[in-house]
């Protein structure tokens, strides 16, 4: 799967929305997006479920959000999360 | 899965009602700079009927429509709040405010009773229905220190509404065994600090980390600012109900907090981690610096009429920085959400030079107001300058609203094709 990376902790709004936008655009279902935020993105959750993408955004200990998106419904988007943050 | 218990465009307001309560809202500014024009020789007495009426466009026609504007738009995404009905619940909520606050204005100056009761009614209704409708979903979440001061704010929000309906019934002949002037003290001290310091607070909790990447407010701060805040209204609620004399000195701690809820933010907006292009930020910059000096103000005691001024500017500051964010976002975000992917994108909507010419005319009106206090002649200068900020954020919500809607009409629609 390949791997559309976008480190948004240290992005002022609006900025890592547009970039996280710009980067669904080039999805396929052989790819995902994954974002690292401060915050939940909500809008951005809001717009992939409108969407019907697969999703899903987890908070680490380090306070740190993991959001991965896909269009492909198949793939276990949890599996994907990393250890790390970076 | 979402943590914030699924949020879905749906279930936030559309895009429509926002603009009618920022657009409501603007054009009340529009208003209160021309009543500002006429009548600055008759505000410095606070019980005059020109200064209620200029008083209640400002916060009743501005700020009320921003702020519940805003708070139906933010609360989904800020607290991830399932407003129900967000379009027919908002709508009436924005009709009755809207007019309500006209037959106010008109009968604090031709002391109509048809217009009191119409005003009784209406904003009876614009008030006790936006707090209930936003409470009664709060109440189901788990708080953050900005959700739980949004709680506060509106239930300040409600006793300051409950207080001023009892007021128009004294005001009526309806009811007389109330001291009119206890209630006006209480009212006041509600609507001023408990509604709209409170909700400043709550909402710049949140904001001024997430929009302008400084670092985060200690959560012990967060927690207690606001808690403080209500609880130091109740006890001055209940020493005046008592008579006691000297309640109003327990405000102080109130004073103090501004002061330092003043600093402490400017304090984080200096230690941002970026650079900020963003004119938004000078406009919480004003805001706070006015929130600080108007704090100095009361407990200096130096003028009542300077005090008011510097609390009209913190809190007409963060509208301007709110109004420059949620706009462009807004129009950007629905088209995205929609598939309109050759949507304008924000500084399209919104150009940040238009923002930053905007912000330096409130910030001279700003200037000029605070020097009218003492040179009464420099209110024309003051209110021209008004007029023009107000004016140009009508224009910023009007323009926001066309661009949103020529792209529905003429933009090219798509799909996200994955497959």
């Amino acid at each position: 799967m390949r791997e559309l990376f976008l480190d948004a902790r240290e992005l002022e709004h609006p900025t890592p929305l547009e970039k996280a936008i710009d980067a669904l655009k080039e999805l396929d279902n052989n790819s995902y997006f994954y974002m690292l935020h401060r915050k939940e993105p909500v809008p951005l959750l809001a717009l992939a479920s409108e969407h019907n993408l697969n999703f899903t955004s987890k908070l680490k200990d380090d306070g740190n959000w993991h959001i991965l998106i896909s269009p492909n419904s198949d793939i276990e988007l949890d599996n994907f999360i990393k250890l790390k943050d970076s | 899965m979402f943590q914030n218990s699924g949020l879905s465009l749906e279930q936030a307001p559309p895009i429509k009602v926002i603009f009618r309560f920022f657009l409501s809202g603007a054009i009340f500014g529009v208003v209160a700079s021309i009543m500002l024009f006429f009548w600055h020789n008759n505000l410095s007495n606070f019980s005059n009927p020109t200064t209620l009426a200029f008083v209640h466009t400002l916060t009743l026609g501005v700020m009320a429509s921003f702020m519940l504007g805003a708070l139906f738009q933010m609360m989904p995404v800020i607290c991830g709040v399932h407003i129900k009905a967000p379009i027919n619940a908002s709508m009436r909520v924005n009709y009755a405010l809207f007019f309500g606050t006209i037959f106010l204005v008109v009968y604090f100056i031709n002391g109509s009773l048809i217009l009191l009761y119409l005003t009784f009614l209406s904003l009876g209704y614009a008030l006790f229905s936006a707090t209930y409708i936003m409470l009664k979903e709060l109440k189901k979440i788990e708080h953050s220190n900005a959700s739980r001061g949004m709680s506060i704010a509106l239930t300040a929000l409600a006793i300051a509404v409950v207080i001023a309906l009892l007021m128009l019934l004294l005001r009526a002949g309806v009811i007389s065994n109330l001291n009119y002037l206890d209630l006006k003290n209480i009212h006041f001290n509600f609507a001023l600090f408990g509604w709209i310091f409170i909700l400043v607070v709550s909402v710049s909790l949140q904001v001024i980390e997430m929009f302008y990447v400084t670092p985060k407010y200690k959560s012990s701060y967060a927690k207690y600012i606001t808690i403080t805040t209500i609880t130091t209204l109740f006890i001055y609620a209940i020493l005046t109900f008592i008579n006691c004399k000297e309640s109003s000195i327990i405000l102080t701690i109130i004073y103090l907090a501004t002061i330092a809820h003043a600093l402490y933010t400017l304090y984080n907006i200096k230690r941002k981690k970026r650079p900020v292009n963003d004119a938004t930020i000078w406009f919480w910059v004003i805001s706070m610096s006015a929130l600080a000096l108007f704090g100095v103000t009361m407990l200096l005691n130096i003028s009542a009429t300077l005090s008011a001024t510097l609390f009209a500017i913190f809190a007409l500051s963060v509208v301007f920085a709110m109004v420059y964010k949620i706009v462009p976002f807004l129009v950007w975000f629905h088209l995205n959400a929609q598939g309109y992917f050759d949507a304008p994108m924000m500084h399209e909507v919104v150009s940040l030079k238009y923002a930053r010419v905007n912000m330096w005319i409130l910030f001279i009106a700003s200037i000029f107001s605070i020097v009218a206090v003492y040179f009464n002649k420099i209110y024309y200068i003051a209110t021209f300058f008004w007029f023009i900020s107000f004016f140009m954020l009508l224009l910023t919500i009007y323009r926001a609203w066309h661009k949103y809607l020529h792209t529905l009409k003429y933009g090219k629609k798509m799909n996200f094709s994955f497959n």
